[in-house]
């Protein structure tokens, strides 16, 4: 059963995520003690998410015939280095097909799942990206390498689904202003349009009131903050969809942003943006 | 009573949909079932709820998951595929017992369609009955969690009457164009070639959705 459209993500026309993450030292401090949960920090936080992002992305792609490359991959890390952040036999490969990210696991973890219908699994988890926080907040850096490649992938893949960028971030730029280089993200695209640019924003404050997907200013404490909403694109109407089945009913003109996530808005968020339309 | 099928696949990999039919004691079943494209081996899971629909006469989901289940298990599968089966897979059904005294009992979960028709054009279809009835997130029934229960019917099949049973492409075509009576060309099918090119033209003329598409006739 499938409903067919121009801009629908196949395997002749696949679409590319590209996952930019702060791997600076303040993403060292704990994360999640809002939620009565065991403290993580924000880097194994963004690792475990990740992680079980890509391995939702890939089941998303499995057929009785093995993976169908619905996507290119590409997940940059930022701190006391900037480039690609995986570890093994994929360590330093920009663009990846999401195939050969199934085929490549650095390790598999025991761990419980969700299954979706209220049971929940054991299951050998598979991870690809190891937590890391070291050096300073290279966003400028990193953000003009994910311009390059993605620039790059646009001019491979014209007839595509635009790429969807997913910035998560705990703090602000320590070489530079990242307003062009957050400008030069979004004006990327294919000839479907527009790449969708997420600006995903962590707190490790228990006090800090957390901001999803707003269509306004207004609330916002800082001009950092108003910096983030004003450079994310807006969602698309299948994002808005998803969100919709999650319980969040959006406007219009809600923004691909979110402000001091904890670590359930933080899933929340990377399920609505990787969720750019049907695959077929 | 005669009987045909045909199936065409949307391109050239597997085709998740599935059709059977079967003459036992009297009782002619006939079912056809569509796999979900996001699910892995949907296919297979058709299959097995169409063999299962027409060799005991009903829908027995317990049955049916047991033929699942004996397919599926004892393959070394690569940790996604693993994973994947563990979350099931689904289709969309419909299957028809029809009597000696031409009485047919429909039983249907999703967006599969019959399409009762008598000698002046359509009589009436179920379980859709228009194109809006199709939606993003149709009914299926599943190879583990609760059972779906399915929609039944009753109908009474006069003498030169016939049922399409169709998945949901043809389906929603064949809604859109009721008004039309598009009837005739299907019943004109001989064989799988001219279904073949009857809804490549279809597709070609992008009036049908690109998706595996499957038709049973059954004539009384």
């Amino acid at each position: 059963m499938s409903r067919y459209s121009n801009s629908d993500i196949t395997r002749y026309t696949p679409s590319c995520f590209c996952f930019i993450l702060d791997q600076s030292s303040s993403m060292a401090e704990p994360y999640g003690e809002r939620d009565g949960q065991a403290p993580v920090t924000k880097a194994e936080a963004v690792a475990l998410a990740l992680n079980n992002l890509l391995r939702n992305l890939i089941l998303s792609c499995s057929k009785s015939d093995g993976i169908r490359d619905y996507f290119d991959v590409i997940v940059l890390g930022y701190g006391a280095t900037v480039g690609p952040a995986w570890s093994g036999a994929l360590t330093g490969r920009e663009i990846v097909p999401i195939s050969e990210v199934a085929h490549h696991v650095l390790a598999m973890e025991e761990r419980t799942v969700d299954l979706g219908d209220g049971t929940s699994a054991t299951l050998q988890a598979p991870i690809w990206i190891r937590p890391q926080a070291h050096g300073s907040t290279t966003m400028c850096a990193a953000l003009e390498e994910a311009h390059s490649l993605l620039a790059y992938w646009s001019g491979r893949n014209p007839s595509s689904h635009p790429p969807v960028v997913v910035h998560i971030t705990d703090g602000e730029a320590t070489d530079g202003d990242p307003a062009l280089y957050l400008d030069a993200l979004a004006a990327l695209g294919t000839g479907n349009g527009r790449a969708t640019l997420f600006n995903v924003h962590l707190s490790s404050r228990r006090a800090a009131r957390p901001v999803s997907f707003p269509d306004q200013t207004e609330g916002l404490p800082d001009s950092y903050a108003q910096l983030l909403f004003d450079k994310a694109s807006y969602l698309t109407p299948f994002m808005r969809t998803v969100a919709w089945e999650n319980g969040l009913p959006l406007t219009d003109a809600a923004k691909a942003f979110v402000l001091n996530a904890d670590p359930t808005l933080l899933v929340l968020a990377l399920e609505i943006g990787t969720r750019p339309g049907k695959l077929w | 009573m005669r009987v045909c099928s045909f199936t065409l696949a949307k391109a050239t990999e597997e085709n998740e949909d599935a059709a059977d039919w079967a003459e036992n004691a009297g009782v002619l079943c006939a079912a056809i079932a569509d796999g979900a494209s996001s699910d892995a081996f949907s296919g297979l899971w058709a299959r097995c709820l169409v063999e299962s629909f027409c060799q005991t006469g009903g829908l027995y989901l317990e049955e049916a998951r047991g033929r699942w289940q004996a397919t599926v298990s004892g393959q070394t599968l690569p940790w996604f595929l693993a994973d994947k089966l563990r979350q099931g897979t689904h289709a969309a059904f419909l299957g028809i017992a029809l009597s000696n005294d031409s009485e047919a009992t429909v039983s249907a979960v999703g967006d599969c369609c019959l399409f009762h028709l008598g000698t002046g054009g359509l009589i009436t279809s179920f379980p859709l009955t228009s194109a809006g009835d199709l939606g993003r997130h149709p009914a299926l029934i599943g190879t583990r969690g609760a059972p779906t229960v399915p929609l039944e019917t009753t109908l009474s099949i006069g003498t030169g009457e016939a049922l399409l049973l169709a998945t949901d492409a043809l389906a929603g075509w064949l809604l859109q164009e009721k008004a039309q009576e598009p009837w005739a060309s299907l019943l004109a099918l001989q064989n799988p070639s001219d279904f073949a090119r009857f809804i490549s033209a279809l597709r070609t003329a992008n009036r049908l959705v690109r998706d595996d598409t499957t038709l049973v006739i059954v004539r009384a």
